[in-house]
């Protein structure tokens, strides 16, 4: 192998490095801390398992905005919101109550939610995301609400990391269809 | 006169700064531009000697004149070496004085309209020839710079920077985008992202650049060369958000766009990386082709030259018989195929 082969031979490994990295669709350990955590979409389907987490990167958020949150289950014959009390969200999935906390962090917050230490919300009313039933459709509308300015994430929490505590019986995924609008009132 | 300036426009300062910024610039310019100190020394003083001089015939004058006369015109070849050089040299002073005085003209003329005009696109139109002038002092200025200097390595990240700074605090961007990535629609994201890492680029390879090197290289697009270019854009946004989330510095829309980039970049990296890798196992698999090719040859060779010692050898053993010989070889060479 001439100097040449080894250079570029050296360019694809540290290529493919740097791909598992950061691309967001591998939802590995790293994509998964904020560096290169995709950005939300208007609307979008996910999946989380429980144990796991989804979170999305809203971005840039700053001042008066107003917020709506809107949920749609793909399973709509075994999904079904059950109760709502504080940021726990009580979904009703193939006959189990699951315990899904929807929550809008900050950078910060959101940091110690990754690493499993204490974290709070940037907005008391953030802490109120628990949804209404209405045909299926669970949404929440924050018609004005004043944001401290940082850089916020939306998160579906499913019991992360709470393998030791909970009983390991019934691992399962779930698919939510997500979709978010923002608007600026100063704009 | 400072209440009276405090009160009247905040622009004031700042084209007092963007004057004195510019100044600064006209001036390192000039230093940068003129002569080396070491080639002005031509009034040096000189040692006067005295000398004598004896008259004396020559064996062959005119033989020696002609021959003096041929080497008077023959060109020195270093003379040749040199010339071009010093063309270059001459053009980019040249060009670096022109980007000066052009980029002053536009940084005043764009003042001037903003100070008069409170239009929306005076003011646009104005901070547009503020941000064409800076951009264009600044491209005199790197003409001057060493080529393998570490200075002009580093002019793109310079670049970068200066042409976010402009459209930030110029154009004021900055304010128009301090909102979410998200809710940006697909062609701002494009456009936001064209202006902040391809606007700077198109604006520097289209300005004339000189090189000291005969042949100038053409721009290559082949697999190893996109994959080097994408590394090196993946890990320069990589290292931007990195310290942007240390929260040092609030920079929302630089981090923004950066992860927006970094992600594009990423997808573009799988690409390549695939047609590199297609490239990488051909050449592999050529060379490995040359390599057998060259080991064939130089078999072929070795027996060759067996065959032709075998025979001189039965030349020698003239005792055994050539017919019968040469009927085995033949028939185990058959054998063997």
């Amino acid at each position: 192998m001439t100097d040449s082969n080894w250079q570029r031979g050296g360019n694809i490994v540290i290529a493919l490095i740097l791909i598992f990295l950061t691309l967001p669709e591998l939802q590995n350990v790293y994509t998964k801390n904020h560096y290169n955590l995709s950005f939300c979409s208007d609307s979008e389907l996910m999946e989380v398992e429980r144990f796991d987490f989804f979170a999305c990167e809203i971005g840039y958020l700053e001042g008066d905005m107003s917020i709506i949150l809107q949920l749609i289950s793909s399973e709509s014959e075994n999904w079904g919101l059950v109760e709502g009390g504080g940021s726990d969200t009580m979904i009703q999935h193939h006959g189990l109550f699951v315990n899904i906390n929807i929550l809008i962090l900050n950078q910060q917050n959101y940091n110690n939610f990754y690493y499993k230490e204490n974290y709070d919300v940037s907005n008391i009313e953030f802490l109120s995301l628990n949804i209404n039933e209405d045909d299926k459709d669970l949404s929440r509308n924050f018609p004005i609400i004043d944001i401290p300015s940082d850089y916020y994430f939306l998160v579906f929490d499913w019991e992360y990391g709470k393998v030791d505590e909970v009983e390991y019986a019934n691992t399962s995924t779930l698919d939510i269809s997500y979709s978010i609008n923002l608007k600026h009132n100063n704009y | 006169m400072l209440v009276l300036l405090d009160s009247a426009n905040y622009l004031l300062e700042v084209y007092f700064w963007l004057i004195l910024g510019a100044i600064l610039l006209v001036t390192l310019t000039i230093i940068f531009a003129r002569p080396d100190p070491s080639q002005l020394n031509d009034n040096t003083e000189y040692d006067l000697k005295e000398g004598t001089v004896d008259e004396k015939t020559s064996d062959n004058d005119g033989a020696n004149t002609q021959r003096k006369e041929i080497e008077d015109n023959e060109p020195n070849e270093e003379s040749i070496e040199k010339e071009p050089e010093l063309l270059i040299e001459q053009a980019k002073k040249q060009w670096a004085l022109a980007f000066t005085i052009f980029g002053l003209a536009f940084m005043t003329v764009g003042s001037i309209v903003i100070y008069f005009f409170e239009y929306t696109f005076t003011t646009f139109f104005g901070a547009c020839m503020i941000y064409v002038g800076v951009m264009s002092i600044v491209k005199g200025l790197t003409l001057q710079l060493s080529e393998n200097g570490i200075t002009k390595k580093a002019t793109p990240i310079l670049i970068f920077f200066l042409n976010f700074g402009l459209i930030s605090l110029v154009l004021y961007l900055n304010e128009i985008s301090a909102r979410p990535w998200m809710m940006f629609s697909n062609i701002d994201r494009i456009s936001y992202l064209f202006v902040i890492y391809v606007l700077p680029y198109l604006i520097w390879t289209i300005v004339p650049s000189f090189s000291k090197t005969k042949e100038v290289k053409p721009t290559s697009f082949d697999a190893s060369s996109l994959l080097k270019n994408n590394l090196k854009f993946v890990l320069f946004n990589l290292i931007i958000i990195t310290i942007l989330n240390l929260n040092l510095i609030s920079l929302p829309f630089l981090r923004q766009i950066s992860k927006g980039a970094l992600t594009i970049s990423i997808y573009f990296l799988v690409v390549t990386v695939l047609f590199e890798t297609v490239a990488f196992m051909r050449k592999l698999t050529t060379q490995s082709n040359e390599i057998n090719q060259t080991k064939d040859l130089e078999a072929e060779k070795t027996i060759n030259s067996e065959r032709t010692e075998e025979g001189l050898a039965i030349r020698d053993f003239y005792e055994e018989d050539e017919n019968e010989y040469f009927n085995k070889e033949f028939n185990e060479e058959k054998n063997n195929d």
